[in-house]
């Protein structure tokens, strides 16, 4: 027992020698080793607890100077860890529901003293479980802290990294692009007569495959500027946003039939301007992909699972095939040729990047020729896509 | 167009040199630019010293400046010139294939001008080059403190060694 082991520091507020000594004698009966201090007044006991720190305290309940409830309260607010044993004559039922209530480790009556040893073991041996567990919580966070720096440093890695390769694109990759547009237009200047229709059409190839290439580089540049954004959290109503971002894209929309179904879109929190152009990409896709149907139907709406909300959007236009359901959401994967329908393959992807940065996720549903239906998740609540978004490494999403 | 400025290009590519001729070339402006593959020979040129010692030299209207080049990168040259109570008045303009923030920043807080992305398509880097040498060399006049650095000879061939 720890009880035996060492001497064990007992604080004691009793007013009565004789009850004193009665403690005393059946703690020594029980073969507990102790060395106890007697206190009095609120003073005394303050003085006690600061310094000589108890492995446990007795309390009488009717110290005349001080209440029993008050030391209580005091040793759990200094010292939450220790033991605290009501040791008293008052038998009333409503006394000991309130002390245990209140955090006594025990009631024991004066009358029933040989309950004091067990009652005393018990405390002892809990506060002992209890500080355990919390150095062994202790312990954890520690680690916890120790792996979440290490992940941190990994990020900073990563994201310098991104930055250097970012770099590399927007200006070692653009320069010889440069030179390939450049000279094959100066060749098309000096040399177009002479070299012919075929030619003619060669250098058309290069220039174009150079431009498209160039527009690759400026989408790759723009995904991982996004990755690496810093997000500004504010309240977002998605119906507003939604309206910007239809008005912004009326061009495409502009003489078509277009049946726009809107449901009820909620209050969001996110960063403005990356979930803005996550929802541009959705809705520039359902235009584009319906632009072959006599009568597009477009409809967007939301609903709400647990802790999250779900936005989708649905439209009637080229769809796709399930088994490439994932590729979609790839850097530059495209599903429909050039010719169909152009593109660079880069919005789905940054619609999946911005929405796992705001802790959410990306999926899609589709039938050739019947439609498709794009939805993400955000969780509800700012403190959640806060606790969400820090856990998300770059890597991630 | 009659110029007796130069513009001074400080580039190290030597197809990118081409390419802006070519681009300044329907504008009669190609004759005026005086190219130079290296930052130090661009200092040495505006300060009149080094292998430019003693020659007759044009003074620049503006200088369009690459920053990524192999030795001095254009961030430094940038700053000796701005730093330069002589040569700071004289216009400077970036040009870089990338649109990089930081480097944006780090330019204009050198004192910079101008700040100019070389388009990669053809078409619009002959745009840009024109209408940014045509800006600054209509709009700006030689500083004084520049111009009595050279001696307002007669316009020719910018002395310009091989």
């Amino acid at each position: 027992m720890t009880a035996n082991k060492k001497m064990l520091q007992i604080l004691m507020i009793e007013d009565v020698l004789a009850d004193r000594t009665l403690v005393s004698h059946e703690l020594q009966r029980g073969g507990v080793r102790f060395k106890a201090a007697c206190v009095e007044t609120r003073r005394e006991f303050l003085h006690e607890l600061e310094h000589n720190p108890p492995d446990i305290v007795l309390s009488d309940h009717g110290v005349p100077s001080f209440d029993g409830f008050a030391a209580l309260r005091i040793v759990q607010s200094k010292h939450p860890q220790t033991p605290f044993i009501f040791v008293t004559n008052d038998k009333r039922e409503e006394l000991a529901v309130k002390s245990l209530r209140d955090g006594a480790a025990d009631y024991v009556l004066k009358e029933r003293l040989s309950e004091l040893v067990p009652a005393l073991q018990r405390a002892l041996r809990l506060a002992a479980h209890e500080t355990n567990a919390r150095n062994e919580i202790r312990r954890l966070t520690a680690e916890l802290e120790l792996r979440i720096g290490e992940r941190k440093g990994e990020w900073q890695r990563a994201s310098h990294e991104m930055e250097t390769f970012s770099h590399s694109v927007s200006h070692d990759l653009r320069a010889p692009l440069i030179r390939i547009d450049g000279f094959a237009d100066l060749l098309r200047e000096y040399m177009g007569p002479r070299l012919g229709e075929k030619g003619r059409h060669y250098l058309d190839i290069i220039a174009d495959s150079a431009s498209k290439m160039g527009q690759m580089l400026e989408d790759l540049l723009a995904f991982s500027a996004m990755s690496h954004a810093e997000l500004h959290h504010v309240r977002i109503n998605l119906v507003a946003l939604l309206q910007d971002v239809v008005k912004d894209l009326h061009a495409e929309a502009q003489h078509r039939v277009i049946d726009w179904v809107i449901g009820e879109l909620p209050e969001v929190w996110g960063d403005p301007n990356l979930l803005r152009q996550a929802i541009h990409n959705l809705v520039a896709n359902a235009l584009k992909y319906t632009r072959n149907c006599p009568r597009a139907r477009i409809e967007v709406g939301s609903r709400t699972a647990d802790r999250e909300m779900i936005f989708f959007i649905r439209d009637n236009g080229a769809g796709f095939d399930m088994k490439y359901a994932d590729k979609l959401f790839g850097v530059f994967q495209r599903l429909h040729p050039d010719a169909e329908f152009e593109g660079h393959g880069c919005g789905l992807a940054n619609v999946r990047r911005i929405i796992a940065r705001h802790g959410g996720h990306t999926w899609a549903e589709g039938v050739p020729d019947h439609g498709a239906t794009f939805s993400f998740s955000l969780p509800i609540g700012k403190e959640l896509a806060d606790d969400l978004v820090q856990m998300h490494s770059p890597g991630g999403g | 167009m009659t110029l007796s400025k130069c513009i001074l290009l400080v580039e190290d590519d030597s197809a990118i040199i081409e390419l802006i001729l070519r681009s300044l070339a329907p504008h009669g402006m190609a004759d005026a630019v005086v190219p130079l593959r290296d930052g130090n020979a661009a200092l040495n040129y505006l300060r009149a010293q080094g292998e430019f010692q003693g020659l007759r030299l044009q003074p620049p209207a503006v200088v369009l400046l690459d920053l990524k080049m192999s030795g001095s990168s254009g961030l430094e040259i940038l700053h000796e010139i701005k730093d330069d109570p002589e040569l700071q008045m004289l216009p400077v303009v970036i040009l870089s294939a990338s649109l990089n923030e930081r480097e944006v920043t780090a330019c204009y807080r050198a004192g910079a001008n101008a700040y100019v992305r070389k388009p990669f398509s053809f078409d619009e880097f002959r745009t840009v080059i024109q209408q940014t040498v045509l800006f600054w060399m209509t709009v700006n006049q030689v500083a004084p403190a520049t111009a009595s650095r050279f001696s307002g000879g007669p316009a020719g061939n910018p002395a310009v060694p091989s």
